[in-house]
């Protein structure tokens, strides 16, 4: 048929040795980045760039691609081993991925991550390949109001991320909000909250706040340990064994289902892969039989979000490929680079050089199977830091952090407000305030209110326009009908108390 | 002499031999100084965040310098997080490093005009346009709209229904110029903004917004592959290739303005008058190459090259822009 045909061609061009290389290099360099924090793929793509024009145009998109999805095969990494999450996508994969390290399951985690990224990736790719037209129209179908209601249904699943105190949990998100306003607003060109400083025009970075958050106050907590009880042997908690069948066995489901969201969610233009793996941890918590365990080591919060994050990565991919528009910022540099290679991504693309795009494709499954390769054996070396004592392996961390963040735009600015976070999230942990309620509400807050915004704009003013898209409005129900189960829950607890 | 015979004295004579010797090679240096410009690396700021205008136009340039083999000192594109940051840094940082390019664009006039910057083209050197960056108006393929007149009618008669989009600075600076022109009342107006133009294609070809402003080469694919149409172009004449040769201008249309967004590269201002002078004969070859005339043919960008009078066109330029800033009340930030 000729989706096979397609297919094999494309193969036959992506296994040259030239091509094969060059995905590898990608894929490599892809991975150091996603785990080195602070630097993400945005800036490892464009540090790498103008080395790529040299190239042909399809060594050089596979090489940019062997990038972008190796970047998500890393940022896990050290989100699990030290709590420092290496780009945004990989923030939610902290919760559960650095309690299981703690617990000597490094391993299991890094594994898990590894083999799911693997799964999602593949999977992704043959949805691409089959689906990419009309998921990419019904994707167009997704205006600003559906964004609004979307997200808002995101939010009100952070009602199951706070963990012992609902009230902490909604105080986290509403700060969280508020953090998100700050910076210039679209709409109106106006800055809001930046009190003259350049630095906060653009608004505050997701990436600084989750490091502070989480890898500057697990840097505090150690401290205080070794202040506490001093400078402890400490024992090997790399963990002997690699991952059981029964861990595998309850990654399963999570991998299915985070890459069905993930994907789904990244083919929204503009979502981007960090909302995607929120999603994955909120209904893998939600589904699961053991809801109690997610947070203090629940390998489905690590195999779901790590498998959203890849199909969200790739999903990304079909509103740039089909259509030209951008389904992130990573995707916005890569279309960039494209124009530069001389293609331009559209429906034209596929019609006109469909050996071109097929090649593209073949090669990410090949990516993919690379990654895989490279990265389960990478899974005992890596665990190994662990065994480093902590004194020094935490001095490590806090110097990647500086190095990191102050990368991402070299202002030390950024350096100073990680600190700031660090400390604040020091104390949100010696009081139990749940931190991820507030990194949602950080990375949903701008999007869901220009949603808001622009919907209200190309309605004219008419708020109607929630309930009169069918979109929108199915998802305001199941927003409606999960906020008002969850009280009726609360409710009967409590009855049943007394 | 006796002296040359005392070893004291030949100490002391052959040191001050020395000091004058060390000074003259150092006065040579500073001479030859201008004469192995660059000697090492140049620093190629992109004011804003990989992919954008800025970025795409220094890389185009970095990639054409490399190949006609017109620079042979490495150079590094470095990003900066947005327009007004980094025109902060280039001013606070880079003002005297003579290794240090920019390239900056209407932004900049519009971020000063606006109130957002307080650095504008008097704080650091321009040293060459290079090309201009020209918007379009788009409507859906199906659109019931023909021509520009249409569309003003409808935002004439009912602005309620006929929402627009576009990117939130210089997108939307063309669409008040052009529309308050038009003698429409720019407050009615409702203009959904995005991140950048084809951000905002979206919503046009989902049929929320009817009508699009952004940037030609922003949204050339959606034009290339039919999804979108369109009705005015921005220069003062008709532009070239295909799709575009039939369109016609805001003049043409009836709405008598021009306008673009140009982009220029700019030195510190603390830049020595030979670095300046060399980057303007560097660029002056440059753009003659075929690989930059191939670049511009496929970003669709306007060869402006212009350095004798780029200052005296920058602060004309200014002075229109903060005109049109008060008329559209953009102003109101401080």
């Amino acid at each position: 048929m000729d989706l096979l045909a397609n297919l094999s061609l494309g193969f036959s061009q992506a296994i040259s040795l030239q091509n094969l290389a060059y995905c590898f290099i990608g894929a490599l360099y892809g991975t150091v980045i996603g785990v080195l924090p602070g630097i993400g793929p945005v800036v490892g793509i464009s540090i790498l760039l103008p080395i790529t024009f040299s190239l042909p145009p399809v060594s050089a998109v596979i090489m940019l691609a062997g990038i972008y999805y190796g970047s998500a095969y890393g940022g896990s990494t050290t989100s699990i081993l030290v709590n420092t999450p290496g780009e945004a996508s990989a923030v939610v994969t902290c919760f559960d991925g650095y309690q299981m390290a703690i617990q000597g399951r490094a391993k299991a985690a890094l594994a898990t991550a590894a083999i799911g990224s693997f799964f999602a990736g593949t999977f992704a790719t043959v949805a691409i390949m089959l689906l990419a037209m009309p998921i990419a129209r019904l994707g167009l179908k997704f205006t600003p109001a559906e964004y609004f209601s979307l997200l808002l249904l995101a939010l009100t699943m952070v009602g199951t991320l706070a963990t012992e105190s609902p009230v902490k949990g909604l105080f986290a998100t509403l700060v969280g909000l508020l953090l998100s306003t700050v910076g210039m607003d679209l709409q109106t060109g106006r800055v809001r909250f930046a009190f003259g400083s350049p630095w906060l025009i653009e608004g505050i970075d997701f990436i600084v706040v989750a490091i502070g958050l989480f890898a500057i106050s697990e840097i505090l907590v150690q401290a205080e340990k070794i202040k506490k009880y001093g400078l402890q042997k400490r024992e090997q908690i790399s963990g002997r064994y690699w991952i059981t069948r029964e861990e595998l066995k309850q990654s399963f489901m999570p991998y299915v289902r985070g890459t069905v969201i993930g994907f789904l969610v990244g083919v929204l233009p503009g979502a981007g892969s960090t909302p995607a793996t929120f999603f994955s941890y909120a209904v893998e918590k939600k589904v699961s039989k053991h809801p109690e365990t997610f947070g203090k080591g629940a390998i489905e919060g690590v195999a779901g979000p790590e498998s959203a994050n890849n199909a969200a990565n790739q999903g990304a991919l079909v509103p740039l490929l089909t259509l030209g528009i951008p389904g992130s910022a990573t995707t916005a540099i890569m279309l960039g680079a494209f124009m530069i290679y001389g293609i331009q991504p559209g429906p034209l693309l596929f019609e006109k050089d469909p050996a071109f795009v097929w090649t593209i494709i073949a090669s990410m499954y090949i990516g993919n199977i690379i990654l895989l390769i490279l990265n389960l054996p990478l899974v005992n070396i890596f665990a190994k830091l662990l065994d480093l004592p902590a004194a020094l392996l935490y001095s490590m961390v806090l110097a990647f952090c500086t190095v990191g963040v102050y990368s991402i735009r070299f202002a030390v600015f950024d350096v100073f407000l990680m600190i700031i976070f660090g400390i604040v999230g020091y104390f949100m942990r010696k009081h139990d305030y749940p931190a991820a309620p507030l990194l949602l509400a950080l990375v949903l807050g701008e999007m869901m209110e220009q949603g808001l915004r622009r919907a209200l704009t190309l309605s004219n003013g008419d708020w109607s326009v929630f309930v009169t898209r069918p979109i929108s409005l199915g998802l305001l129900t199941v927003t409606f009908l999960s906020v008002t189960y969850s009280f009726v829950k609360v409710l009967r607890k409590r009855s049943l108390n007394h | 002499m006796k002296a040359f015979q005392n070893r004291t004295y030949r100490v002391w004579i052959v040191t001050a031999l020395l000091f004058v010797g060390m000074g003259m090679v150092a006065a040579g240096a500073a001479v030859a100084a201008g004469q192995d410009y660059p000697g090492k690396s140049m620093l190629m700021i992109a004011p804003s965040k990989p992919g954008s205008g800025f970025d795409t136009t220094m890389r185009a340039v970095v990639a054409t310098l490399t190949r006609e083999k017109l620079v042979t000192v490495p150079m590094t594109v470095m990003n900066m997080a947005g327009s007004v940051p980094g025109t902060a840094q280039i001013v606070l940082r880079y003002s005297n490093d003579p290794n240090m390019i920019a390239v900056m664009s209407t932004t900049g006039s519009l971020n000063y005009a606006t109130g957002l910057s307080p650095y504008y083209h008097k704080d650091w050197r321009p040293i060459a346009r290079l090309i201009s960056a020209y918007y379009g108006i788009f409507v859906r393929q199906d659109s019931p709209y023909k021509t520009l007149g249409d569309l003003i009618k409808d935002l004439q008669e009912k602005p309620g229904e006929t929402p627009l989009s576009g990117g939130y600075s210089d997108d939307r600076l063309c669409y008040g110029a052009l529309f308050s022109k038009a003698g429409i009342d720019i407050t009615k107006i409702n203009y959904a903004a995005f991140a950048g133009g084809i951000e905002s294609a979206g919503v046009v070809l989902e049929g929320s917004a009817k009508a699009l402003v952004s940037t030609i080469d922003d949204v050339m694919g959606l034009l290339e592959s039919k999804q979108l149409r369109l009705l005015a172009v921005s220069p003062g004449k008709r532009m070239e290739g295909p799709l575009l040769k039939d369109v016609p201008t805001f003049r043409e249309a009836g709405v008598d303005i021009e306008w673009d967004n140009f982009r220029y590269i700019l030195g510190g201002k603390g830049m020595p008058d030979y670095a300046v002078k060399y980057w303007q004969g560097v660029l002056a070859k440059m753009v003659k190459t075929p690989t930059w005339q191939e670049m511009i043919k496929k970003y669709r960008w306007g060869d402006s090259f212009l350095a004798e009078g780029l200052d005296k066109f920058l602060d004309e330029k200014q002075a229109v822009i903060i005109d049109v800033v008060k008329t559209l009340g953009m102003n109101k930030k401080k």
